[in-house]
């Protein structure tokens, strides 16, 4: 029995061992590929950019830097805009939010500049703890997703579990980027302009796209408050580095009675410290829910992107600042 | 508590401290300690069916005393009939109720009588199907003399409730189980160690691949509209894959717990996808309850049946009762009499090829054995298309989309590039350790370093995937 014990002891020793030195080594933007891509390219494409959009595919896809830059730059206000295209594809809400906060704190987004962080809710609570772990790496990020169904357990799950996902996505990505199979970024590699692809209205699925109805919110009220106060401390660590730091909402068709509407976003719009963009709204611009436009059932292709980008710039000009 | 779960590792880790640092003394205190703990184990899920496992258990305890107090054949007949619609009442209810209203609705209704709505709402009580098959064992081998009766009744409790194998077995034989329960347990480093390596191998293959496979799995035979015949020879394999890790894992996982309280359970899964014959594939899969039927229903039969085609009508009887045995469907139904046909068909190819199997293995007889391989398999994977399908509606849509042959632009395949690296280094360990006792049963000749290198590889495998806990598939039935 000692001898098991001892030799338990051990192996449970090195596993925590090599799982703390991943932990050490690991980026803390590790698993996500392409926003890797993106920080790489941005030295070199887009050294005096000033003006960065961050988010899921939703920013990827939507936001064409060019036309923003055409459309911003007449006026007076912002003659010098130079925008970079940072979203990714996968990213939620609180994804979002590490990277911003990280982004800022390795200066990857510099001083005196203009940052769209991209503000959604999760659809699917068991998205959760599936694909994405880097938001997890701190426990009180985690305790932000904790909903009534998770506890301590769940924790400790998830942190270890992105310990060793990270070194087995690390060979897998380093396969992926040997055999160049990653078509996204093969194609972001290619074509891809200040980190904008747009989606090929050409390719359109067989069935006609409906924009998404979002009914489901991962957060239940009981989080929101939580929530209110990460998006706020995320806005002090920009304003303290001279960013200025502006939520937007994408097109989704949430109305301003959904949950997450009245509980976050509400509330965030009467603090006169927070600056938010809402583009959910199919009342106010039911151009932008024009199933036409659409790639798939949440992606506007090309030409719905840059109608996208057009209404995000000219709400852009109108915030007072 | 699923295995895989934190909570169950600390459950564990409590159960087996105390078990054998405040207990080893005493073999009788660790077993009212397994029922304890088995009970709370059980008791986790939903307490309310902890009374159907204490029916079951007093019901076999005393009819097995009594069995083997009397010689009268009339009163010993009479007691195993009390066991056997005890047992088989309380599942024929929880298992079978609507199924068999339904149907007699059905059937009723074609001739014009109508019954109304006679169906409950009823909850399946997890593991009802495995140790109720495990406490009717105990009784009909001591109606066989083939056992004598325990008068330890914490024994005999803790034996049925064993919570390891409770939920989702292996269906353990009295024979089998019980007396380790009636003498002292000795811990052992070995056998310890061969657990750790059951339990690491059998969570790697729920964990990595049964769950990374399922959402591919449920993709095909349940949400999509029209899966081309490419997207399903693709998922075929996958989804038998799925089912064999999910379940063998958890067999696995068992045996492990168990060897780690000193136990030895039943081996229920022998590298089944390597068999050449229908009838090898049958001795290999899910062997506890193959084996149960054939002592209990198969070999009765052949004894009372004067039939000269018993054989064949025995044969059907068990698939069917097999297929019925995992859920009260018409899909399972036909499952059953589909593998007992592919097991005759099999019996007429391997007749017929066997004369040209030479001892000698030469180019033509392994020719012969890969073709043998590839029937048995195909076997299998054709009639998972009942066995995975909710309905029969379903069947036949996922076989009219077989028309589509597809192309490769339009399979759907929902699975990473790292489970799939997972399929390949699984079956690679499984093929090379084809003659041992399990897929990861390594042989201690091989350098310390390197199993330790490959325990904290599969470790680190585990972990990274245990984000989401999915119930084991056997679980349902």
């Amino acid at each position: 029995m000692r001898r098991f014990l001892f030799h338990s002891i051990l192996f449970g020793s090195l596993f925590f061992g090599a799982s703390a030195l991943i932990h050490m080594a690991k980026p803390f933007y590790f698993e996500n590929a392409m926003f890797r891509e993106k920080v790489t390219k941005l030295q070199e494409e887009c050294p005096s950019c000033n003006t960065f959009f961050l988010g899921s595919s939703l920013t990827f896809r939507h936001i064409n830097p060019m036309l923003f830059d055409s459309l911003v730059n007449k006026s007076s206000k912002y003659p010098k805009n130079k925008t970079y295209n940072l979203g990714s594809s996968g990213v939620n809400f609180l994804e979002a939010m590490y990277l911003v906060e990280h982004s800022i704190k390795n200066n990857i987004i510099p001083k005196n500049s203009t940052l769209f962080v991209e503000l959604r809710p999760h659809s699917l609570k068991d998205s959760l703890f599936t694909a994405k772990n880097t938001f997890y790496r701190q426990p009180e990020d985690l305790e932000l997703v904790l909903s009534p169904y998770q506890n301590f357990f769940d924790k400790v799950n998830v942190i270890y579990s992105s310990n060793a996902q990270y070194f087995f996505k690390s060979i897998h990505g380093g396969i992926l980027s040997t055999l160049n199979k990653n078509n996204v970024i093969k194609r972001l590699k290619r074509h891809g302009k200040r980190g904008f692809v747009p989606l090929n209205m050409h390719l359109k699925s067989k069935n006609k796209p409906t924009p998404l109805n979002v009914s489901q919110v991962l957060y239940g009220r009981k989080h929101m408050a939580s929530l209110r106060e990460k998006l706020k401390l995320v806005n002090n660590i920009a304003k303290s580095h001279q960013i200025r730091l502006i939520y937007l909402v994408p097109n989704l068709s949430l109305d301003n009675s959904t949950d997450w509407k009245v509980h976050l976003i509400h509330p965030l719009q009467k603090d006169s410290t927070l600056e938010i963009i809402d583009m959910a709204q199919p009342q106010l611009y039911p151009e932008l829910f024009d199933p036409d436009l659409y790639y798939d059932d949440i992606h506007l292709h090309k030409d719905g992107a840059n109608l996208y980008t057009q209404l995000v710039a000219d709400a852009y000009l109108k915030l007072e600042h | 508590m699923l295995f895989q779960t934190i909570h169950f590792l600390f459950f564990f880790i409590a159960a087996f401290a105390v078990y054998w640092f405040l207990l080893s003394k005493n073999h009788r205190r660790q077993n009212t300690f397994l029922l304890i703990a088995s009970y709370f184990f059980y008791g986790l899920w939903d307490y309310r069916f902890l009374s159907l496992i204490a029916i079951s258990t007093i019901i076999d305890y005393f009819v097995g005393l009594q069995l083997a107090k009397t010689t009268d054949q009339k009163h010993r007949k009479l007691l195993l009939s009390l066991s056997l619609i005890g047992n088989l009442s309380m599942l024929g209810f929880f298992k079978y109720y609507n199924f068999f209203i339904e149907s007699l609705t059905y059937s009723l209704g074609i001739l014009g009588i109508g019954l109304g709505n006679l169906t409950m709402d009823i909850i399946l009580p997890v593991g009802i199907s495995f140790y109720t098959l495990q406490t009717l064992s105990y009784t009909i081998d001591i109606y066989r003399e083939k056992i004598e009766p325990t008068k330890d009744f914490i024994a005999f409790s803790a034996f049925v409730s064993f919570f390891p194998q409770l939920v989702a077995g292996p269906i353990e034989r009295a024979s089998n189980l019980l007396p380790q329960f009636l003498i002292p347990r000795q811990f052992n480093y070995d056998y310890a160690v061969k657990g750790m390596q059951m339990i690491l191998w059998g969570l790697f293959m729920k964990v990595v691949i049964a769950d990374s496979l399922v959402e591919n799995h449920y993709h095909i035979f349940l949400y999509s509209t029209s899966p081309s015949l490419l997207s399903q020879l693709i998922d075929l394999p996958m989804s038998a894959t799925m089912l064999y890790c999910d379940f063998a894992g958890y067999s696995l996982i068992a045996r492990g717990i168990a060897r780690l309280m000193g136990f030895e359970l039943m081996r229920n899964f022998a590298f089944p996808f390597f068999a050449t014959s229908v009838s090898e594939f049958w001795k290999r899969w899910h062997i506890s309850l193959t084996s149960w039927l054939m002592d209990y229903v198969f070999k009765p039969f052949l004894r009372f049946s004067s039939s000269k085609n018993k054989a064949v009508y025995g044969l059907f009887l068990v698939f069917v009762l097999c297929g019925l045995w995992h859920g009260a469907q018409l899909t399972f139904l036909l499952w059953g009499g589909l593998t007992a046909l592919f097991y005759l068909f099999d019996r007429g190819i391997q007749k017929l090829l066997g004369r040209y199997m030479k001892p000698k293995i030469t180019i033509v007889s392994k020719t012969i054995t890969l073709f043998l391989w590839c029937t048995t398999q195909s076997f299998f994977m054709i009639s998972g298309y009942l066995f995975f399908s909710p309905s029969l509606d379903r069947t036949h849509s996922l076989m009219s989309s077989m028309l589509n042959l597809g192309t490769l632009d339009s399979i759907e395949f929902k699975v990473n590039t790292i489970p799939v690296f997972a399929i390949f280094i699984f079956y690679g360990f499984e093929y090379f350790h084809r003659k041992r006792n399990f897929g990861f049963d390594l042989s201690p000749r091989i350098p310390r370093v390197v199993r330790w290198g490959l325990y904290l590889l599969i470790s680190f495998m585990v972990v990274s995937y245990l984000g989401q806990t999915i119930n084991f598939v056997y679980f349902q039935f």
